[in-house]
């Protein structure tokens, strides 16, 4: 009883002190010639894929700079929190950094929940903020802080129109989408862009994100004898729509959004994917020299296969940097200056050229992406 | 041959009455408090308590909140409810639609919120009136997940990325725009629930109801043979619960301007009845303390893990361990009560 009493006192002691000790430590060094910026990201739990590939494309990155040199001879720095995936621990993490005045930027989160619960506090601490995903359109202009290295979703159509007609020369298709917000976003822009393009939309059916037998959607697609079957699937639906079309006898091209990019997709609809044709932001097989160049460092330094946010956080660190210099160019780089520098980006990268509109998204066009022999490559 | 008993220590029973008791309430506010408008009265350009100190603080008095409001389920009538976070969630939800789809004002919402979570209180108390222990846990569980299910999949809720923009409560003034950080007037307003519940509890224990539910958590059949009507208060103590639950989860989302999904998730519940478990079953300074320890120490083990360089974060490591120890040396939690009866 006695024993137990001390080492329950000593436990809580330990605790205390731990816990107190490290919320006076909150307000950071404003360290000499340093450049800071910081990320909110999944780094442990269900999304840690994203968060950590995320991070180690910054890093990576950021390394590159420093060594060149950094920003007119400061160094740049990045300072981690990981929020587990939870949006309350991503507000925390916000405010956390907001209130460490040399903090220049915030990067993340990957989950749209997380970014959406950051952003208020970033816009009011005036910090300019920065994600690769996130992709709702409920964050399109959300804040003039806000910038998004993606596409919000209701953009994504018109993108696949555009795929239809260059890489299919299609006249007539058919759509099925799944009946939510992200669906019927898909279908207003795919009819307008298509319109535009002079193809005709035979019929666009909604079906349940949670839907299994597509039997009865696909035999109705196949009786209008169209060009093309277009699909704003995910990876589990997109999957299972590939596989009951084609076992159907089924041979139009299918295409799809960006969420059928995935391991998944393949694994789900087995050999029926060959020749699906998708969107995408990066593959590491790309055979452009700047790519290859990256992923051959990325290789070196982690041990594997940069995926999609690797690269896209390759990316946000040089737009990042790019900013700062031009911030820098002017006088001292601050929150202010550099979200003005931001705005104005326009840069180069390995995923395509990055800049911003006034909703502060990256209107971007996407890699064409098929699957031969169940791999991923550049569709040509 | 009489064995000499050693001494019996008796400042655990003592700690609890002194910190139950009206002056440690009052000292606890005061301290909250002060942290919360000391920057208002200093004149420095830096803050004493940074905004992210605050937020901690917010989030610790909800929870403290959520933790009072479960120990109506797992404190007095003993029973182990794992769906808690879908009133929480639930009372965040409907504050958000009401204001955000039908425009009404925050104070309406927030009392709506706390009713309606009562409301489904009901159905999903009442399977505690015939299953308990491991079967009740899978149950509410079990609940507090299809909620999740629901709000993810229902358009109006926003699907998974929740619901945006919510507006700031306001007394004349929102509250966003009160003190330095905007932040104070939703401390007060989390402390003043908290410490509301705290009272209500310490009165209700020793009532009939308070007896009762002694009586039902010490032994079910005993207490329905002295005429406790079972059902009238399990019921009572799921519908309190959920109430205040359902009111702590309306001002946390309109705190953080945004509801997902994620505040109804299992995880959230696993959380509550931890900080109940930690703190104390029964104990109203235990509720405090269990969700103060819970969301302090995770984040200052943060600074801890960056000061040591650490690759992973120590507190999935010391949390599981906390637990073990808990369970191993104080199983009722640090300030947790003695049962009347032991078995």
């Amino acid at each position: 009883m006695e024993k137990n009493k001390r080492l329950l006192a000593l436990i809580l002691t330990l605790v205390f002190v731990v816990a107190i000790a490290g919320c006076g430590g909150g307000s950071g060094s404003s360290g000499d010639k340093k450049l800071t910026i910081a990320m909110v990201n999944p780094l442990s739990g269900d999304a840690a894929t994203y968060g950590v590939s995320h991070k180690n494309g910054m890093e990576l990155a950021r390394e590159e700079i420093n060594k060149a040199g950094g920003i007119k001879g400061q160094q740049i720095e990045i300072l981690f929190h990981d929020d587990s995936g939870d949006p309350k621990q991503a507000a925390a993490g916000a405010q956390k950094f907001a209130d460490q005045k040399n903090i220049l930027a915030i990067a993340g989160s990957c989950l749209s929940s997380s970014t959406l619960a950051m952003v208020p506090i970033t816009d009011k601490a005036k910090l300019p903020h920065t994600v690769v995903s996130s992709s709702t359109p409920k964050l399109s202009g959300i804040s003039p802080y806000f910038f998004r290295m993606a596409v919000q979703d209701d953009k994504v159509g018109g993108l696949m129109a555009d795929l239809v007609k260059e890489k299919i020369n299609a006249k007539k298709v058919v759509f099925l989408y799944p009946n939510n917000d992200y669906g019927k976003g898909l279908l207003t822009s795919l009819e307008s862009r298509l319109k535009e393009h002079g193809i005709a939309l035979a019929s666009s059916q909604a079906y349940l994100a949670t839907d299994k037998d597509f039997s009865a959607l696909l035999t109705a697609v196949k009786a209008q004898n169209v060009d093309a079957l277009v699909v704003g699937s995910t990876y589990t639906d997109g999957g299972l729509i590939t596989k009951q079309a084609r076992e159907m006898g089924l041979t139009i091209p299918i295409v799809g959004p960006t969420g059928l990019f995935s391991p998944k997709y393949v694994e789900i609809a087995g050999k029926a994917a060959e020749g699906a044709i998708f969107l995408g932001a990066f593959i590491a097989t790309n055979p452009d020299p700047a790519v290859q160049s990256f992923v051959k460092k990325y290789k070196e330094k982690f041990g594997m296969e940069p995926d999609t946010f690797a690269a896209l956080g390759y990316d946000q660190m040089y737009v990042l940097a790019k900013a700062m210099e031009e911030a820098a160019a002017k006088g001292a780089v601050s929150r202010e200056s550099l979200k003005e520098a931001m705005a104005k980006s326009n840069y180069k990268g390995i995923t395509g050229t990055v800049t911003f509109d006034a909703k502060g998204d990256w209107v971007r066009p996407y890699l064409y992406i098929t699957v031969k022999d169940g791999k991923f490559e550049l569709y040509k | 041959m009489a064995v000499v008993a050693p001494p019996i220590v008796k400042w655990r029973p003592n700690l609890s009455k002194l910190l139950g008791g009206p002056k440690a309430a009052l000292c606890f506010s005061a301290v909250i408090l002060f942290m919360t408008w000391v920057d208002s009265l200093a004149l420095t350009e830096d803050y004493i308590f940074t905004p992210y100190f605050k937020h901690i603080l917010f989030v610790s008095l909800i929870y403290s909140v959520a933790t009072l409001s479960l120990n109506f389920v797992s404190g007095y009538i003993g029973q182990t409810s794992l769906g808690h976070a879908a009133f929480f969630g639930l009372g965040g939800y409907t504050s958000a639609l009401l204001t955000q789809v039908w425009h009404l004002p925050f104070w309406p919402s927030f009392l709506a919120a706390g009713l309606v979570a009562a409301a489904v209180g009901v159905p999903l108390g009442a399977p505690a009136l015939r299953v308990r222990g491991p079967f009740l846990v899978v149950v509410t569980y079990g609940c507090g997940e299809v909620f999740k299910f629901i709000a993810l999949n229902l358009e109006i809720t926003g699907g998974p990325a929740g619901l945006p923009g919510l507006i700031s409560p306001s007394l004349g003034v929102s509250f966003a725009h009160i003190g330095p950080t905007g932040k104070e007037a939703f401390i007060v307003a989390a402390l003043a629930l908290a410490l509301f519940l705290a009272f209500l509890m310490a009165r209700i224990e020793d009532s009939r109801v308070g007896h009762a539910f002694a009586a039902i958590r010490e032994d079910e059949i005993a207490a329905a043979t002295m005429g406790v009507n079972l059902a009238y208060y399990k019921l009572l103590a799921f519908v309190l619960g959920a109430f205040f639950a359902g009111l702590a989860g309306s001002l946390f989302v309109h705190y953080l301007s945004f509801v997902s999904p994620d505040t109804l998730s299992s995880n959230e519940s696993i959380m509550m009845l931890t900080m109940v478990v930690v703190g104390g079953a029964r104990s109203i300074p235990g509720s405090f303390l269990g969700a103060f320890l819970l969301t302090f120490i995770p984040e200052g083990l943060r600074y801890f893990k960056d000061f040591l360089g650490l690759s992973y974060d120590p507190w999935l490591v010391l949390f599981g361990l906390l637990l073990i120890i808990m369970m191993r040396v104080r199983p009722q939690g640090i300030l947790g009560a003695e049962t009347v009866f032991r078995r």
